[in-house]
Protein backbone atom coordinates (compact mmCIF):
# COMPACT_ATOMS: atom_id res chain seq x y z
CA UNK A 1 0.00 0.00 0.00
CA UNK A 2 2.81 2.32 0.94
CA UNK A 3 4.60 1.54 -2.30
CA UNK A 4 1.46 2.24 -4.30
CA UNK A 5 0.95 5.54 -2.51
CA UNK A 6 4.54 6.56 -3.17
CA UNK A 7 4.30 5.54 -6.81
CA UNK A 8 1.22 7.71 -7.23
CA UNK A 9 2.42 10.58 -5.09
CA UNK A 10 5.75 11.27 -6.82
CA UNK A 11 4.35 11.74 -10.36
CA UNK A 12 1.48 13.80 -8.93
CA UNK A 13 3.89 16.02 -7.03
CA UNK A 14 6.11 16.39 -10.08
CA UNK A 15 3.11 17.35 -12.20
CA UNK A 16 2.09 19.99 -9.68
CA UNK A 17 5.62 21.42 -9.50
CA UNK A 18 5.94 21.51 -13.29
CA UNK A 19 2.61 23.25 -13.46
CA UNK A 20 3.63 25.78 -10.84
CA UNK A 21 6.98 26.65 -12.38
CA UNK A 22 7.04 29.61 -14.71
CA UNK A 23 9.24 29.78 -17.80
CA UNK A 24 13.01 29.88 -17.55
CA UNK A 25 15.02 32.92 -18.45
CA UNK A 26 17.98 33.73 -20.68
CA UNK A 27 20.51 36.52 -20.46
CA UNK A 28 23.26 38.02 -22.61
CA UNK A 29 25.34 40.58 -20.70
CA UNK A 30 27.05 43.51 -22.37
CA UNK A 31 30.59 44.77 -21.70
CA UNK A 32 31.11 47.48 -19.10
CA UNK A 33 33.52 50.39 -18.87
CA UNK A 34 36.68 49.26 -17.04
CA UNK A 35 37.37 52.54 -15.24
CA UNK A 36 38.10 51.97 -11.57
CA UNK A 37 40.36 50.12 -9.20
CA UNK A 38 40.83 46.39 -9.44
CA UNK A 39 42.65 44.42 -6.77
CA UNK A 40 43.71 40.81 -6.82
CA UNK A 41 46.44 38.27 -7.03
CA UNK A 42 48.88 36.98 -9.62
CA UNK A 43 51.02 33.89 -9.81
CA UNK A 44 53.52 32.61 -12.32
CA UNK A 45 52.91 29.42 -14.23
CA UNK A 46 55.31 27.15 -12.31
CA UNK A 47 53.86 28.51 -9.06
CA UNK A 48 57.19 29.78 -7.73
CA UNK A 49 56.25 33.46 -7.64
CA UNK A 50 53.08 35.20 -6.58
CA UNK A 51 51.76 38.37 -5.04
CA UNK A 52 49.06 40.97 -5.10
CA UNK A 53 48.28 43.61 -7.69
CA UNK A 54 46.26 46.79 -7.81
CA UNK A 55 45.21 48.23 -11.16
CA UNK A 56 43.92 51.79 -11.26
CA UNK A 57 42.39 52.14 -14.72
CA UNK A 58 40.71 54.91 -16.66
CA UNK A 59 38.71 54.41 -19.85
CA UNK A 60 37.12 57.59 -21.22
CA UNK A 61 33.57 57.33 -22.53
CA UNK A 62 33.39 56.54 -26.25
CA UNK A 63 36.94 55.28 -26.23
CA UNK A 64 38.56 51.87 -26.16
CA UNK A 65 41.87 53.16 -24.80
CA UNK A 66 42.91 52.61 -21.20
CA UNK A 67 45.47 54.46 -19.13
CA UNK A 68 46.41 54.10 -15.52
CA UNK A 69 48.82 52.67 -13.01
CA UNK A 70 49.57 49.23 -11.73
CA UNK A 71 51.05 48.50 -8.34
CA UNK A 72 52.50 45.05 -7.79
CA UNK A 73 53.52 43.56 -4.48
CA UNK A 74 55.50 40.44 -5.12
CA UNK A 75 56.30 39.55 -1.53
CA UNK A 76 59.94 39.80 -2.51
CA UNK A 77 59.64 36.86 -4.89
CA UNK A 78 59.88 38.82 -8.12
CA UNK A 79 61.77 41.99 -8.93
CA UNK A 80 60.16 42.26 -12.35
CA UNK A 81 56.62 43.27 -11.46
CA UNK A 82 56.66 46.72 -9.89
CA UNK A 83 54.69 49.96 -9.87
CA UNK A 84 54.37 51.13 -13.45
CA UNK A 85 52.14 53.08 -15.80
CA UNK A 86 49.74 51.02 -17.84
CA UNK A 87 48.19 51.54 -21.26
CA UNK A 88 45.77 49.29 -23.05
CA UNK A 89 42.80 48.61 -25.20
CA UNK A 90 39.28 47.29 -24.60
CA UNK A 91 37.59 45.24 -27.32
CA UNK A 92 34.21 44.08 -26.09
CA UNK A 93 34.87 41.70 -23.23
CA UNK A 94 38.59 41.48 -24.03
CA UNK A 95 41.12 43.78 -22.37
CA UNK A 96 44.78 43.94 -23.37
CA UNK A 97 47.16 45.91 -21.15
CA UNK A 98 50.82 46.75 -21.31
CA UNK A 99 52.59 47.62 -18.06
CA UNK A 100 56.30 48.10 -18.43
CA UNK A 101 57.61 44.96 -20.06
CA UNK A 102 54.56 42.92 -19.11
CA UNK A 103 51.65 42.24 -21.46
CA UNK A 104 48.28 41.23 -20.06
CA UNK A 105 45.42 39.53 -21.92
CA UNK A 106 42.34 39.78 -19.72
CA UNK A 107 38.61 39.30 -19.89
CA UNK A 108 35.99 41.47 -18.28
CA UNK A 109 33.24 39.45 -16.66
CA UNK A 110 30.81 39.35 -13.75
CA UNK A 111 29.07 42.55 -14.84
CA UNK A 112 32.36 44.40 -15.27
CA UNK A 113 33.57 43.50 -11.78
CA UNK A 114 36.20 40.89 -12.59
CA UNK A 115 39.33 41.12 -14.73
CA UNK A 116 41.03 37.79 -15.24
CA UNK A 117 43.57 36.32 -17.61
CA UNK A 118 47.23 35.81 -18.25
CA UNK A 119 50.41 37.83 -18.48
CA UNK A 120 53.64 37.47 -20.40
CA UNK A 121 56.86 39.24 -19.56
CA UNK A 122 58.93 40.36 -22.50
CA UNK A 123 61.74 42.06 -20.66
CA UNK A 124 65.42 41.32 -20.50
CA UNK A 125 67.69 41.16 -17.46
CA UNK A 126 68.69 44.75 -18.14
CA UNK A 127 65.18 45.86 -17.17
CA UNK A 128 65.68 44.46 -13.71
CA UNK A 129 63.64 41.32 -14.25
CA UNK A 130 66.06 38.88 -12.73
CA UNK A 131 64.65 35.44 -12.13
CA UNK A 132 61.59 36.03 -14.30
CA UNK A 133 59.72 33.01 -15.49
CA UNK A 134 57.87 34.64 -18.35
CA UNK A 135 54.19 34.10 -17.77
CA UNK A 136 51.42 33.53 -15.30
CA UNK A 137 47.81 34.24 -14.46
CA UNK A 138 46.09 37.09 -12.69
CA UNK A 139 42.60 37.59 -11.23
CA UNK A 140 41.33 40.98 -10.11
CA UNK A 141 38.04 42.18 -8.71
CA UNK A 142 36.70 45.71 -8.63
CA UNK A 143 37.62 47.21 -5.28
CA UNK B 1 -5.79 56.96 -71.42
CA UNK B 2 -6.23 53.17 -71.47
CA UNK B 3 -3.22 52.96 -73.78
CA UNK B 4 -1.05 55.07 -71.50
CA UNK B 5 -1.79 53.17 -68.30
CA UNK B 6 0.39 50.05 -68.94
CA UNK B 7 3.18 52.24 -70.30
CA UNK B 8 3.04 54.42 -67.20
CA UNK B 9 3.08 51.35 -64.96
CA UNK B 10 6.24 50.04 -66.66
CA UNK B 11 7.97 53.42 -66.34
CA UNK B 12 7.13 53.60 -62.61
CA UNK B 13 8.25 50.02 -62.03
CA UNK B 14 11.51 50.60 -63.88
CA UNK B 15 12.17 53.84 -62.03
CA UNK B 16 11.61 52.36 -58.61
CA UNK B 17 13.33 49.15 -59.68
CA UNK B 18 16.43 51.11 -60.72
CA UNK B 19 16.45 52.97 -57.41
CA UNK B 20 16.26 49.74 -55.46
CA UNK B 21 19.01 48.21 -57.56
CA UNK B 22 21.22 51.26 -57.06
CA UNK B 23 20.62 51.14 -53.33
CA UNK B 24 21.42 47.45 -53.20
CA UNK B 25 24.67 47.97 -55.15
CA UNK B 26 25.62 50.81 -52.83
CA UNK B 27 24.93 48.70 -49.73
CA UNK B 28 26.87 45.75 -51.11
CA UNK B 29 29.83 47.99 -51.75
CA UNK B 30 29.82 49.15 -48.13
CA UNK B 31 29.44 45.71 -46.56
CA UNK B 32 31.80 43.77 -48.80
CA UNK B 33 34.90 45.18 -47.13
CA UNK B 34 34.29 43.73 -43.68
CA UNK B 35 34.57 39.97 -43.36
CA UNK B 36 33.90 37.83 -40.34
CA UNK B 37 33.46 34.32 -39.04
CA UNK B 38 31.03 33.05 -36.44
CA UNK B 39 31.56 30.05 -34.20
CA UNK B 40 30.30 28.75 -30.86
CA UNK B 41 32.22 27.51 -27.86
CA UNK B 42 32.47 27.60 -24.07
CA UNK B 43 34.71 29.84 -21.92
CA UNK B 44 38.05 28.86 -20.46
CA UNK B 45 38.89 29.46 -16.79
CA UNK B 46 39.41 33.19 -17.38
CA UNK B 47 36.37 33.74 -19.55
CA UNK B 48 38.17 33.71 -22.88
CA UNK B 49 36.53 31.68 -25.64
CA UNK B 50 38.00 28.19 -25.97
CA UNK B 51 39.74 27.56 -29.30
CA UNK B 52 37.71 24.45 -30.00
CA UNK B 53 34.31 25.16 -31.54
CA UNK B 54 31.15 23.32 -30.55
CA UNK B 55 27.75 22.82 -32.12
CA UNK B 56 26.07 21.10 -29.16
CA UNK B 57 25.77 22.50 -25.65
CA UNK B 58 24.35 21.44 -22.34
CA UNK B 59 21.47 23.60 -21.13
CA UNK B 60 23.59 24.88 -18.23
CA UNK B 61 26.61 25.83 -20.36
CA UNK B 62 27.64 29.42 -20.85
CA UNK B 63 27.41 29.56 -24.65
CA UNK B 64 29.85 31.85 -26.42
CA UNK B 65 29.32 33.23 -29.92
CA UNK B 66 32.72 34.31 -31.21
CA UNK B 67 33.59 36.28 -34.29
CA UNK B 68 36.87 37.20 -35.95
CA UNK B 69 36.33 40.41 -37.90
CA UNK B 70 38.71 41.67 -40.54
CA UNK B 71 39.09 44.57 -42.97
CA UNK B 72 37.54 47.08 -40.64
CA UNK B 73 38.13 50.78 -41.05
CA UNK B 74 39.74 52.64 -38.18
CA UNK B 75 37.30 54.18 -35.73
CA UNK B 76 34.14 53.30 -33.88
CA UNK B 77 32.00 50.34 -34.89
CA UNK B 78 28.98 48.58 -33.47
CA UNK B 79 28.49 44.84 -33.15
CA UNK B 80 25.26 43.03 -32.42
CA UNK B 81 24.52 39.37 -31.78
CA UNK B 82 20.84 38.44 -32.19
CA UNK B 83 19.90 35.21 -30.45
CA UNK B 84 16.81 33.43 -31.79
CA UNK B 85 15.41 30.59 -29.68
CA UNK B 86 14.23 27.18 -30.84
CA UNK B 87 10.66 28.43 -31.21
CA UNK B 88 11.82 30.93 -33.85
CA UNK B 89 11.28 33.99 -31.69
CA UNK B 90 14.02 36.55 -31.10
CA UNK B 91 15.15 35.85 -27.54
CA UNK B 92 18.14 38.06 -26.73
CA UNK B 93 20.47 40.53 -28.32
CA UNK B 94 23.93 41.71 -27.29
CA UNK B 95 25.00 45.03 -28.72
CA UNK B 96 28.09 47.08 -27.98
CA UNK B 97 30.55 49.48 -29.55
CA UNK B 98 34.11 48.58 -30.36
CA UNK B 99 37.01 50.53 -31.78
CA UNK B 100 39.62 49.76 -34.37
CA UNK B 101 42.91 51.55 -33.86
CA UNK B 102 45.95 49.94 -35.49
CA UNK B 103 45.04 46.35 -36.30
CA UNK B 104 42.20 46.10 -38.86
CA UNK B 105 41.01 42.81 -37.34
CA UNK B 106 39.66 41.83 -33.94
CA UNK B 107 38.09 38.98 -32.01
CA UNK B 108 34.84 39.75 -30.24
CA UNK B 109 32.31 37.63 -28.44
CA UNK B 110 29.05 37.53 -26.57
CA UNK B 111 27.51 34.83 -24.43
CA UNK B 112 24.17 33.35 -23.54
CA UNK B 113 23.21 31.92 -20.19
CA UNK B 114 20.04 29.98 -19.52
CA UNK B 115 18.38 29.88 -16.13
CA UNK B 116 15.91 27.31 -14.93
CA UNK B 117 12.40 28.40 -14.00
CA UNK B 118 11.77 28.88 -10.30
CA UNK B 119 10.39 25.74 -8.74
CA UNK B 120 11.72 23.55 -11.50
CA UNK B 121 15.00 22.89 -9.71
CA UNK B 122 13.14 20.57 -7.34
CA UNK B 123 12.24 18.19 -10.14
CA UNK B 124 15.36 18.33 -12.26
CA UNK B 125 16.33 14.90 -10.91
CA UNK B 126 13.25 13.57 -12.70
CA UNK B 127 13.57 15.74 -15.78
CA UNK B 128 16.94 17.47 -16.41
CA UNK B 129 15.22 19.86 -18.82
CA UNK B 130 12.60 20.94 -16.28
CA UNK B 131 12.07 24.68 -16.45
CA UNK B 132 14.26 24.94 -19.53
CA UNK B 133 11.95 23.29 -22.02
CA UNK B 134 11.57 26.37 -24.21
CA UNK B 135 15.36 26.56 -24.67
CA UNK B 136 15.88 22.99 -25.81
CA UNK B 137 16.55 22.75 -29.53
CA UNK B 138 18.34 24.63 -32.26
CA UNK B 139 19.22 28.27 -31.70
CA UNK B 140 20.24 30.73 -34.41
CA UNK B 141 22.61 33.66 -33.97
CA UNK B 142 22.80 36.46 -36.50
CA UNK B 143 25.80 38.75 -36.39
CA UNK B 144 25.48 42.40 -37.36
CA UNK B 145 28.34 44.85 -37.77
CA UNK B 146 27.46 48.51 -38.09
CA UNK B 147 23.83 47.52 -38.55
CA UNK B 148 24.46 45.15 -41.46
CA UNK B 149 23.99 41.42 -41.29
CA UNK B 150 27.34 39.69 -41.69
CA UNK B 151 26.95 36.08 -40.64
CA UNK B 152 24.48 33.51 -39.30
CA UNK B 153 25.14 30.36 -37.33
CA UNK B 154 23.35 27.65 -35.39
CA UNK B 155 23.93 25.58 -32.29
CA UNK B 156 21.86 23.07 -30.38
CA UNK B 157 20.99 22.99 -26.68
CA UNK B 158 20.03 19.80 -24.86
CA UNK B 159 19.92 18.64 -21.26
Amino acid sequence: MNKLATALLIPALATILIGCSSGGSSSTPEPQNVSGTFNGTWGNTPGTQNGTASFNLSQPLNSSEITGNVLFDSNGTNTCLISVAVTGLVQGFGVSLEAGNTMFQLTLSDGGNTLSGSYVQGGTPSTGCSGQTGSGTITLTRG
Amino acid sequence: MALYTPFLTVIIALTFGQMSLAQAISNDHRTNRTTGSLRFTIPDQHGFPENESQKHFDCLDKIYAVTELANLDKGKHEIEFQWTGPNGASREHTKYDFYITNKPSTQLWAWLELSRAKGAAMIQWINPAAGLEEFIGVWEVELFVDGKSLKKGEFEVSC
